[in-house]
């Protein structure tokens, strides 16, 4: 009934604003958590953003040591803190995600696997944490 | 027929962006993780120096690794700024602001980043 006839423009779909994110997004994303298509797009953008805003700060931070070298080294004793290293790891593993979900992407442009998508999300999901287990594991003496 | 709305005069991703943006993805894959592990887990208990540091830009291969980062990265991580961006940003003359904004910045870390390079490496 409310639904256009031929040759007829249907009505404009409105654009979801910043407003329609801030105030729907956190339910949205509690809902959507849970199905693969959702998570791996919120977390292939959240990672994204984390690792372009790092890109940034890393390039002025190890940047302005070229032109400043006796502030290098103790710059780099406190980036060797554990709680730094453990920034690290979290920064490993949103690399590794963003990196295997691209890989995703891509095959699925390629229309492969297009029929597992879900479940490639988990297997995505998995290597990254086995990933994050193994620079665990290799960083552990420097933590404890 | 149906009708659709005229498309964006700033497109949301023109297709060489979108070849680009998966070829600068599948070349980053490699570097990032070699950067990643040569730097930080191989030899967890080593702290990065000076001296390391100028050693390591005067070999071909980590001048290579590390210049090709700084632009793929860059064009990679401000291609998908824009496109973020876009997805709140739909009138022409904003988008068109927000594409040469992360030009702009992308350029200047580039331009700052290979000036640091070849500081380091002609010390």
């Amino acid at each position: 009934m409310n639904s256009p006839r031929a040759g007829e423009q249907g009505p404009t779909p409105r654009r979801a604003g910043l407003a329609f994110y801030l105030s729907r997004g956190p339910s949205l994303i509690v809902r959507g958590l849970f199905e693969p298509g959702a998570f791996a797009h919120a977390a292939h953008r959240l990672t994204g953003l984390v690792i372009c805003a790092y890109l940034l700060a890393h390039i002025i931070v190890i940047g302005q040591a070229a032109f400043n070298e006796q502030g290098f080294d103790s710059l780099m004793r406190t980036f060797h803190r554990p709680l730094f290293l453990l920034l690290d790891l979290l920064l490993f593993g949103a690399v590794a995600f963003h990196g295997l979900n691209g890989c995703r992407l891509m095959l699925h442009d390629l229309s492969i696997g297009l029929r597992h998508q879900g479940r490639l999300v988990w297997v995505v999901t998995a290597a990254t944490f086995s990933l994050m287990g193994w620079g665990l594991w290799a960083l552990w003496p420097e933590l404890t | 027929m149906t009708r659709y709305a005229p498309a964006a005069r700033v497109s949301r991703m023109p297709a060489w962006l979108w070849l680009l943006q998966r070829l600068s993805g599948l070349l980053i894959l490699g570097l990032v993780m070699a950067h990643m592990v040569v730097n930080h887990y191989v030899d967890p208990a080593t702290t990065i120096t000076v001296g390391y540091v100028i050693a390591n830009v005067r070999k071909l291969t980590f001048l290579l690794v590390d210049s090709c980062l700084l632009l793929l990265a860059l064009f990679h991580g401000m291609t998908g700024l824009r496109n973020v961006l876009f997805d709140f940003v739909s009138r022409p003359r904003a988008r068109s602001l927000v594409a040469w904004a992360c030009t702009v910045v992308g350029a200047a870390f580039f331009a700052f980043g290979l000036a640091v390079l070849l500081t380091v490496m002609n010390r």
